[in-house]
């Protein structure tokens, strides 16, 4: 395990470490997505750790049951975001880390669990998991995640011809929820970006003119769009999944909801000091 | 020496590394519960635990908030 000096020297090395001044300004040196023992390239040296719980995934309706009537389902849930936490670390010794889908933690000294994700079924995936991600132990940050959006409910549209009669409907299934998106700690963390838009799981919809069906098969929900693949070299995280669009049924079969997206994974990023010239 | 992760009553991974304390900060421990030699053999992802037994869930249920669903370990390839 790791020892942390805040102040004072090293006495049982046989080379005292004095411990230099906490830097002022930091570059990245490494990230880690799964559990390993890191050992400092220089012990004796200050590094800044950043901790990201993973997030939740979005939520995903793997079958909408037909009815005898029109059945629209409503969209599912986006996923949390887990915590962050950061800390500036003086260390000595190696590290042992653990990123997994509860917990990304480096060693004793600052952890952060993940966020709820919503989870696939048949019922149930509209609202978000009631579980978000909690930082502990950062000395610089401690971030708790937030829920993802609630599906949108499903909707029946009525086109009204000009004598006041009902000349069609269509129905709807509700669109996905957004998935929660990181909170930035500081200004311009390189690590998260929160700002891009990536679009919910839209809704199956079926057309009913008239009386006639137009469609007796009803229609999935759509898809979410997935967050950017994890570049481990060049770490950018996102948030929590966003959910599936609902289903629009009419008879005869079933359909499934639109796959929700992956929420980001849980990582742990150490960056050293820039030794000023 | 195995311990349980568990929040909110289910059973999230086995942590078997040694060294508990080495691993996590003191304020998580409280959420892994050590297992018995005879837990070991039973007890996985997605196991539910009231704060005295773990019970198993039905095969191919959901596990809340971490997806994947349950398999009960001698049934895994």
């Amino acid at each position: 395990m790791g020892k942390v000096l805040m102040s004072g020297v090293v006495p049982l090395l046989s080379e005292p470490i004095a411990i230099s001044p906490k830097p002022t300004a930091w570059t990245f040196y490494q990230a880690i997505n799964a559990d390993t023992t890191w050992t400092p390239p220089k012990a004796g040296e200050w590094y800044r750790v950043h901790v990201f719980g993973k997030c939740g995934d979005g939520g995903f309706y793997t079958q909408n049951k037909p009815g005898y009537t029109r059945v629209c389902y409503p969209g599912a849930a986006g996923g949390n975001t887990g915590g962050y936490a950061c800390s500036s670390l003086f260390l000595i010794d190696s590290v042992p880390c653990t990123v997994n889908s509860s917990i990304t933690s480096f060693g004793s000294y600052l952890s952060a669990t993940s966020g709820g994700s919503v989870g696939s079924g048949t019922d149930g995936l509209q609202q978000p998991s009631s579980i978000v991600g909690v930082a502990v132990g950062g000395t610089d940050y401690n971030l708790n995640g937030e829920q993802g959006m609630s599906g949108g409910n499903k909707s029946v549209h009525e086109d009204i011809d000009s004598e006041g009669f009902v000349d069609g409907r269509t129905y709807n299934g509700g669109n996905g929820g957004s998935g929660a998106r990181f909170k930035m700690p500081y200004p311009n963390c390189p690590y998260i970006d929160n700002t891009g838009v990536y679009a919910v799981g839209t809704k199956g919809y079926t057309y009913d003119s008239g009386g006639s069906y137009g469609n007796n098969w009803g229609y999935n929900g759509n898809p979410a769009q997935s967050y950017p693949n994890l570049n481990i070299n060049n770490p950018i995280l996102y948030g929590g999944g966003q959910g599936g669009g609902g289903g629009a049924v009419t008879s005869y079969r079933s359909v499934i909801g639109g796959k929700g997206s992956v929420g980001s994974p849980g990582l742990i990023i150490i960056e050293r000091g820039v030794i000023e010239q | 020496m195995k311990y349980a992760y568990i929040r909110e009553g289910i059973v999230e991974f086995i942590e078997s590394r040694p060294l508990i304390e080495t691993l996590y900060p003191k304020a998580l421990l409280d959420c892994f519960v050590r297992l018995t030699p005879e837990q070991e053999k039973f007890v996985t992802t997605g196991y539910r635990y009231d704060g005295t037994t773990f019970s198993e869930p039905e095969t191919g249920t959901e596990i809340p908030n971490i997806g994947g669903v349950y398999i009960p370990l001698d049934r895994r390839t």
